[in-house]
């Protein structure tokens, strides 16, 4: 998509935000609000931090500056703003227990950084897709079904980048020594990737985001997202395999390359034995903590700082070295965005989205759902889905507040702000990992309006059955609730 | 993640991927080892030897033949041949000797191996097992070999072999180093900017992945049926003979490393300053 229909989209965006909150607004000053710690309603507030949020995002999706510049540099701005406007009940201290609030999500994040860069590098993920690949003998089919559903594993265990970057080195390396057109299993990593960003608690930053916020129980995914997260998956690879058939198709017997498969040693990419079991060992460990967490009243950042902690311990590998490869731009990125949203959220123009989306869907439970998440799917394509869940994240809480069931439109935010990705090339950190190694590799460059093809036709069907899918949860009343 | 980054990342995981696809059979035959010399030389290292020297023939389960020179009854200029002459009456397949030879540690310390291991590195038809400090527990070290190796296929076959060798029951650490001319291509390549210094290590890091994919592979094989652990690490801008003494001593390991004998070829001069860093013992092996 060109630029300046991004920009249009991205407007549309923020003044669709923007009104939402302000058609709610009472355009009245309420000094009694701020007086009494709740949120005030006054025009200018809104206006001013709601534009450097505004302008941050812009910043953020058009690259003017790095992301995690742009954030800090909003978040500073916008505290100078929300402390010259006094909308801090707390002062300055505000702003730490603003952070304070979301120290959950960062630990999850960072105790699973260098948990997952110690497995990543483990070879363990590459030895288990390569002795994968020597089951398909060569055959292109078979590789594009493993490929895809390695993916789903992969991004499930190690997080959506890691499990991207493993599964398109893969495909792109046999694709060479195969002589296959790598286009259509780069593509199928790019897209299934996001399906399995959704299988788990722990699988993708958004899930973790809305996961940790809304307290849910990290089994209960494996109820409602994980089936999703399959259904999601078969779709893109039916779709994509029909859409590359040409590429596909078997034009030999197969037995040169059967023989040259067979040839694959798994045990060359073994650097170290030790680290190989021992990390495989502390992630199964911490999938268990997981899942077993919650009932013992432990935290998920507890879990993932243990797994961190044990794996920097037993693996052997280099504290120093796991520990610089934490995604510290991604950590400084969420602080700048949790303090830029506790700034709008004091300002209550949040609180008035939430009842903007109210009055649109009349009170419904089901059209607030398809509202919310066909809004997230679009969206999602066009910004980063990590500043849509985190602007929607306090919306949907301040619906909670309003007496709205928040427990299906949590999920419907995971499972839209994740696939929404889908649809164009900058959607998901999935797809910018897959095309850009596809053309630093092998010279090859996907479009915009190649991916939006394929990547559009795919989130359209994804779309349609993972609302169907949130409806037929709530209609049944299957959505846990505890 | 930053682009660099990414492709730091993406260089490292290929590399992993290419070694697994390009890998060959390695065949990795123990070497052939019928009797140790050990030539003591009257210094104070002549108890490392000499213990080193017990644990090896325990170890390789050969046995052993010691030849003394008093101190101070022969040039030491001339003792190259000498030795080289009782290896062969007495049929050993490696010599072990003290360094620097001719004189105590202390009074040569660091700045020579002295004449008669410089004549034998070039010379000598057996591998040489050099000791220098005494370590308190030489058949554990023994277990624990360093195997210093570069791009060299036929190299790393032979230096694995050696390594599997002593490895069996403990631990081989394998130190991959770049060839300065190697490295030299690519910088060539990469350009000299901050960039193309930033991209060489991850170049380097991928090739030398995925040249060692074979080796990478029979040891870890080898290490399943003969019972030890591998480790493959690369080291990038590192001066090799520093980096791996730093790693050996540091681990109570010995090291191996094989070179090229002939005057002014870079691994000569690399076994050379291997021995001469190290304070653990250096088994090198002239090709």
């Amino acid at each position: 998509m060109p630029h300046t229909g991004r920009k249009l989209l991205l407007g549309l965006f923020a003044t669709t935000l923007m009104w939402i909150g302000l058609a709610e607004t009472s355009w009245a000053l309420e000094p009694e609000a701020a007086a009494s710690h709740e949120p005030p309603t006054a025009l200018l507030p809104m206006f001013v931090i709601g534009g450097i949020m505004v302008a941050t995002y812009i910043a953020i999706a058009f690259e003017l500056v790095h992301k995690s510049l742009a954030a800090i540099g909003g978040a500073v701005v916008a505290v100078g703003a929300a402390m010259a406007l006094g909308l801090y009940p707390h002062g300055y201290e505000s702003v730490h227990l603003t952070i304070g609030h979301d120290l959950g999500v960062l630990g999850v994040l960072l105790g699973t950084s260098i948990l997952v860069e110690i497995a990543g590098h483990s070879g363990l993920f590459h030895f288990i897709s390569v002795k994968i690949v020597k089951r398909t003998k060569g055959c292109p089919k078979k590789l594009f079904l493993y490929i895809g559903a390695l993916t789903v594993v992969f991004c499930t265990f190690l997080t959506i980048a890691p499990g991207t970057l493993i599964m398109v080195t893969l495909a792109l390396a046999v694709t060479k020594e195969l002589k296959y057109d790598p286009k259509p299993y780069v593509m199928l990593v790019a897209i299934t990737a996001n399906s399995g960003a959704l299988v788990t608690f722990a699988s993708g930053i958004c899930t973790m985001m809305v996961g940790s916020k809304a307290n849910l129980a990290y089994v209960d995914f494996f109820r409602v997202t994980t089936p999703i997260a399959i259904i999601s998956a078969i779709i893109a690879y039916y779709i994509l395999r029909y859409l590359y058939r040409a590429a596909l198709e078997v034009k030999d017997d197969g037995k040169a390359r059967a023989e040259l498969v067979a040839t694959f040693d798994e045990w060359a990419l073994v650097k170290d034995r030790r680290i190989f079991f021992r990390s495989a060992f502390i992630l199964i460990l911490t999938i268990i903590g997981f899942a077993t967490a919650q009932p013992m009243g432990l935290g998920l950042d507890f879990i993932a700082m243990a797994g961190g902690a044990a794996a920097l311990l037993l693996s052997g590998f280099d504290p120093e070295k796991a520990i610089k490869t934490v995604k510290w731009p991604l950590i400084v990125f969420f602080i700048g965005l949790f303090v830029i949203i506790g700034a709008v959220q004091e300002t209550g123009l949040l609180a008035k989205m939430a009842e903007g989306i109210t009055v649109i869907s009349g009170g419904s439970q089901v059209i607030t759902m398809v509202i919310l998440g066909v809004f997230v799917l679009v969206l999602s394509g066009i910004v980063d889905n990590i500043p849509v869940a985190a602007t929607l994240i306090p919306i949907v809480a301040a619906m909670g507040e309003a007496g709205y069931d928040t427990t299906p439109l949590w999920w419907t935010l995971i499972i839209c702000s994740n696939l929404g990705g889908n649809s164009t090339p900058v959607g998901s950190v999935a797809a910018v990992i897959a095309l850009h190694a596809l053309e630093k590799e092998r010279g090859i460059k996907v479009g915009w309006g190649e991916f939006l093809k394929v990547g559009t036709l795919v989130l359209l069907v994804q779309g349609v059955v993972a609302v169907g899918y949130l409806l037929l949860f709530e209609a049944f009343d299957l959505f846990p609730r505890g | 993640m930053t682009e660099q980054r990414e492709d730091d990342d993406i260089n490292e995981s290929l590399g992993l991927f290419e070694a697994a696809l390009h890998a060959k059979a390695m065949d990795l035959p123990p070497p052939v080892l019928s009797k140790l010399l050990v030539v003591l030389d009257g210094s104070d290292q002549d108890s490392a030897a000499m213990a080193f020297g017990a644990a090896l023939g325990d170890r390789l389960l050969i046995p052993i033949s010691t030849r003394e020179k008093p101190a101070g009854t022969c040039e030491v200029n001339g003792a190259a041949q000498p030795i080289l002459d009782a290896a062969a009456k007495e049929a050993a397949s490696l010599i072990v000797l003290p360094a620097p030879f001719g004189d105590d540690l202390h009074t040569l310390e660091d700045k020579s191996l002295s004449v008669t291991i410089d004549m034998l590195l070039l010379n000598s038809p057996l591998p040489l097992f050099v000791v220098r400090d005494s370590m308190e527990a030489p058949a554990e070290v023994l277990k624990r070999p360093l195997v210093l190796t570069d791009w060299h296929p036929e190299r790393q076959a032979f230096l694995g072999s050696w390594g599997a060798h002593f490895a069996r029951g403990g631990n081989l650490f394998v130190l991959a180093v770049p060839d300065p001319e190697v490295l030299e291509a690519i910088a060539h390549l990469a350009g000299d900017d901050e960039e193309g210094v930033e991209m060489r290590s991850a170049l380097v890091d991928r090739a030398e992945t995925r040249l060692a994919g074979s080796l990478i592979a029979a040891l870890q094989r080898k290490g399943q049926a003969e019972d030890f652990e591998m480790i493959f690490e690369v080291k990038v801008g590192m001066e090799p003979a520093a980096e791996a003494a730093r790693l050996a001593e540091a681990e109570d390991r010995f090291i191996i490393c094989a070179y090229k004998k002939s005057r002014g070829s870079a691994s000569l001069g690399h076994a050379h300053a291997t021995i001469l860093r190290s304070r653990v013992p250096v088994l090198a092996i002239g090709l």
